[in-house]
């Protein structure tokens, strides 16, 4: 049973985990992403670096999809943690339905 | 000793997060732009890292194959698998952001180049390795036919390397260049920094889920 609260409570974790890290991407780069220059500005508004962002749409696709696979898999591995909490329970009421 | 391996790894993955938090900055706000292919070499940060990170997984799933081959031992085929299967994550990765980044640099979404296609064929050695996994009998004939594909794929490793020396190929040279500017190479380096620490995370998490997984089968088949 303790195990089973461990592996409960790593995945609680790993899910705020999960949350707080996407957003604070999306925090980090919705400025650059959505801006119409593309460039990072001064302090006073000013912008200090002009540059196209006729590619920025490939960056964020590149990273859009890293990101996909990545929770996608964390996401299986999740869903294989899930199955092997059931199985455990399984055996668990197995055994003591040998015992009793 | 369970509680120390969980700590362990939520240590790993917060590091994980924070270094990827400062690569994303770095990456997006910090780096200056190549004067010639423009923000599109920013892709580079996640590209490379994530080639180099699928030329590794064949690696370990060689060596790991190769061990299990000679001393039987279940927990070398456990690791083969679970870098296996996210070879082909990383493997998959490498050809769709290579893609993208094909795209607005040479015009076109793919092109046969000799690096583009032997990755490719590198994505069919982890693919046709984990379909012979997945249908096959279980047993040991499935891991030790698996473990030959991932020999013979492993040899491929190094082709891909060398591919853009090798031949002519449009895509750049595989050696980071003497010249490149120092904040380039900072952000390039905490970029492969980040993704190897998500790598060994997500690695040592699949392996520890397979071994449970070979455990609880084991149990059914003696309770049956």
């Amino acid at each position: 049973m303790r195990y089973i609260e461990t592996l409960i409570n790593y995945s609680f974790l790993k899910n705020i985990i999960s949350i707080l890290f996407i957003s604070l991407m999306f925090l980090m780069t919705q400025d650059i992403i959505f801006s119409s220059d593309g460039g990072t500005s001064a302090a006073n508004g000013q912008i200090i670096i002009k540059e196209s962002n006729s590619n920025l749409g490939y960056l964020f696709a590149v990273f859009f999809v890293t990101w996909i696979a990545f929770f996608g898999y964390l996401f299986f591995m999740s869903k294989k943690q899930e199955n092997i909490i059931h199985d455990i329970k399984e055996l668990e009421n197995i055994i003591s339905n040998e015992k009793s | 000793m369970i509680n120390i391996k969980n700590s362990i790894s939520n240590a790993t993955l917060l590091i994980s997060a924070v270094i990827f938090l400062i690569s994303l900055y770095l990456i997006f706000i910090w780096v200056p732009t190549e004067i010639n292919q423009g923000i599109a070499q920013r892709i580079f940060y996640f590209h490379v890292p994530i080639g180099w990170l699928g030329m590794i997984s064949i690696i370990i799933v060689a060596i790991s194959s190769f061990i299990h081959l000679i001393t039987k031992n279940e927990k070398w085929d456990n690791l083969a698998y679970s870098s296996a299967e996210l070879g082909i994550i990383f493997a998959s990765l490498i050809l769709v952001t290579g893609s993208i980044w094909a795209k607005p640099i040479w015009g076109v979404w793919w092109t046969w180049d000799p690096k583009l296609t032997t990755t490719l064929i590198l994505w069919f050695f982890y693919l046709g390795y984990l379909m012979v996994r997945s249908y096959s009998p279980a047993g040991i004939q499935s891991k030790q036919y698996s473990s030959v594909i991932a020999l013979i794929g492993a040899i491929d490793a190094p082709i891909i390397y060398m591919a853009s020396v090798w031949w002519r190929s449009a895509h750049p040279s595989p050696n980071i260049p003497m010249d490149l500017d120092s904040k380039m190479l900072i952000t390039f380096l905490i970029s492969l920094l980040s993704f190897t620490i998500l790598y060994i995370y997500m690695l040592n998490k699949r392996y520890n889920l397979k071994k449970i997984e070979g455990k609880i089968d084991e149990i059914y088949r003696n309770i049956n």
